[in-house]
């Protein structure tokens, strides 16, 4: 049994253009299935909806279509009791530590304050302990250090640590870290990822990476799983070293052969397969989404829509051409 | 050998009585790419606004450095011209600049050509002048001015808005093109279009490039030389290929262990340590209480600026003949 399971998701939201509302599809029709200690990371551009899905498996999104099922059961049709054990066991990282930390609120408020709410353990003295050993967990060493400061006297790095921290309080089974580090140094990505990999590596728990950044999946080892978005749809889902080595969809092909690589002499071999910018949602061509940008586009891509087909075992790409 | 265009001699510059940047000399040669690296807060900013002269009022820069400008037959100190000739003569008209933060670094309150408009009076270029230079720059920048030109910055997307940033950098033909951060905060295939749309203003328009970034994957892509700043100060500078290839300097070998390369698994490899705090450096190398191999000179004296083959420098007493 998956711990959460997706099907069918469909996410319409709507553009206010004088008095008509324009519906698109943010998320079109996504399936999404996490085992428990799995790590799946979820791939692509801003405006592919990787964000929104993410949010619909922590129910902070309200899916138009489809069901999201926590440990097998409907997140709808849960009872209250079921519904709670969910909420605490689902979990956010998001994207900004900028934004996301009270500035008001020390360190130690901040983490303290989830305890408390949820009356997790019955003295401070033990909401304390627990705060700190989850400070330490996230490399905040040592805990006083950092308990009584604010986040503006917080680096980036330390900021986005409080956060992993904070998601990490609860022992839940499943989180959501939501392009985690994009506002960090190059160099401290790789310090963060780790910490939140080797920390829920050790509490079997789930993790839903949300990514623009290839490279960074890759500290997760070859055999994570990747879906890659491209509006809305899931265009290709494979374990992460054959998704580099053989990548099947164009738009997957374009995304890999045009990361900057820390390699002068790989200069010749990075190009720019795709031209132009994803349209707007609005206007999402008709059949596949990528035929208006697509170098290898036929008649058929332009009418038929495509479904995710299965390649191998662990190979899926939604394209005509396969 | 290639001309000169740039030389950065000695400059020291101060907040209050901190010292961000210290002792830094380079030379920046005609239609090369120049890249300044660094963690956040490393000065590489600052070394930058000394360049454009838009440091703010509490920076205080010493009175022996210099920052030679070879345009004219005689090189020209910039840091001695008066406000107002600098500000007719060099700024913008040889020396612009990309601003860091594509996103919000245009007035969200007026159109694109008023964007040019403002910058042409600003440097007294006549109007109509500037508005068939905007036009074509704006086609070299691969956007369609006819549209563009007519646009508040909200109705762009992220990659629009760096083309915009480029276009209006070139407003008045500047020879050297100062890039803080071109690419961050752009989707990898935007990304990949504005490095390519780069290369080719370059040979169109004969520009000098000076890099500032912490991501070592685009410096790889595009510079030509490579600085390495740690605590304010140039710890190794060589072409890209001996930077990458055969780094020298503890710190550098560190950075580029920190990022993976494309379709490379292994665990990251992370600096020890964070990042130093500028009112009380150490004494000695300032890398020392972070570096794996320091030793007891090390402690004591800052190292000198060695040349380990040619035009390969090294600020390290590693590599100290004694």
């Amino acid at each position: 049994m998956s711990l959460i399971e997706a099907k069918g998701i469909v996410v319409t939201f709507a553009i206010r253009k004088g008095l008509k509302k324009l519906p698109f599809n943010a998320v079109d029709n996504v399936d999404l299935e996490i085992e428990q200690g799995m790590i799946v990371g979820l791939l692509g551009e801003s405006g592919s909806g990787k964000t929104t899905l993410g949010k619909v498996t922590l129910d902070l999104v309200k899916p138009t279509k489809g069901i999201v099922k926590f440990m097998g059961k409907d997140i709808r049709k849960m009872y209250k009791e079921d519904y709670r054990k969910y909420r605490l066991n689902a979990q956010y990282v998001p994207q900004d530590p900028y934004a996301s930390l009270h500035p008001f609120k020390t360190t130690k408020d901040i983490l303290m304050d989830i305890i408390k709410y949820h009356k997790l353990v019955h003295s401070d003295k033990e909401a304390l302990e627990l705060v700190s050993d989850t400070m330490i967990k996230v490399g905040l060493n040592p805990p006083e250090k950092y308990l009584n400061k604010y986040p503006f006297q917080l680096s980036g790095g330390e900021r986005q640590r409080v956060s992993i921290a904070r998601a990490l309080l609860l022992k839940p089974m499943y989180i959501v870290a939501d392009e985690p580090v994009t506002m960090l140094d190059a160099s401290l990505k790789g310090a963060i990822v780790s910490t939140l990999k080797n920390a829920i590596q050790a509490m079997r728990t789930s993790l839903l990476f949300i990514t623009h950044e290839i490279t960074l999946l890759q500290y997760f080892g070859s055999q994570t799983k990747v879906l890659v978005m491209y509006l809305g749809r899931v265009v290709e889902q494979a374990p992460l070293g054959e998704l580099l080595q053989n990548p099947l969809h164009p738009y997957t092909q374009a995304l890999i052969s045009a990361i900057p690589v820390a390699d002068p002499k790989a200069r010749a071999s990075r190009k720019l397969l795709l031209r132009g910018s994803p349209p707007s949602p609005l206007s999402k061509p008709p059949g596949c989404p990528l035929s208006d940008r697509c170098p290898f586009v036929t008649e058929k891509c332009r009418k038929e829509e495509v479904v995710l087909k299965a390649i191998s075992s662990k190979h899926l790409v939604a394209c005509h051409l396969y | 050998m290639s001309e000169i265009l740039l030389g950065v001699k000695n400059l020291n510059v101060s907040y209050f009585n901190t010292k961000v940047v210290s002792n830094i000399y380079f030379n920046i040669f005609k239609g090369e790419t120049y890249a300044l690296v660094g963690e956040s807060g490393c000065g590489k900013s600052t070394i930058a606004s000394s360049i454009m002269r838009t440091l703010p009022e509490i920076a205080h820069i010493d009175a022996d450095s210099q920052i030679l400008y070879y345009a004219s037959p005689h090189p020209v100190d910039l840091l001695k011209v008066p406000e107002y000739e600098f500000s007719n003569n060099f700024r913008w008209r040889e020396i612009a600049m990309v601003p860091q933060g594509a996103l919000n670094s245009l007035n969200p309150t007026i159109r694109i050509k008023d964007h040019f408009m403002e910058t042409a009076r600003a440097h007294n270029l006549d109007k109509k002048e500037a508005l068939e230079k905007a036009w074509k720059l704006l086609e070299a920048v691969k956007l369609d001015p006819h549209r563009v030109l007519s646009l508040y910055p909200i109705e762009m997307s992220g990659g629009m808005k760096q083309r915009v940033l480029i276009a209006l950098a070139l407003l008045l033909n500047p020879k050297l093109l100062i890039l803080d951060e071109p690419t961050t905060a752009l989707d990898v295939l935007t990304q990949r279009e504005i490095l390519i749309m780069l290369n080719e203003l370059k040979a169109k328009y004969g520009l000098t490039y000076m890099l500032i970034s912490h991501d070592i994957a685009l410096v790889a892509d595009i510079a030509d030389r490579v600085a390495i700043i740690y605590a304010g100060r140039i710890v190794e500078e060589s072409n890209v290929e001996n930077i990458f290839y055969n780094p020298k300097h503890p710190y550098t070998i560190g950075l580029l262990k920190a990022v993976l390369k494309l379709g490379e698994f292994r665990e990251p490899e992370t600096i020890p340590g964070s990042t130093p705090d500028y009112r009380k450096l150490p004494p000695g190398c300032k890398f020392h209480p972070r570096c794996p191999f320091a030793m007891d000179i090390c402690r004591r004296e800052e190292p000198p600026f060695i040349e380990v083959e040619k035009d390969h420098f090294v600020s390290c007493w590693l590599y100290a003949k004694r």
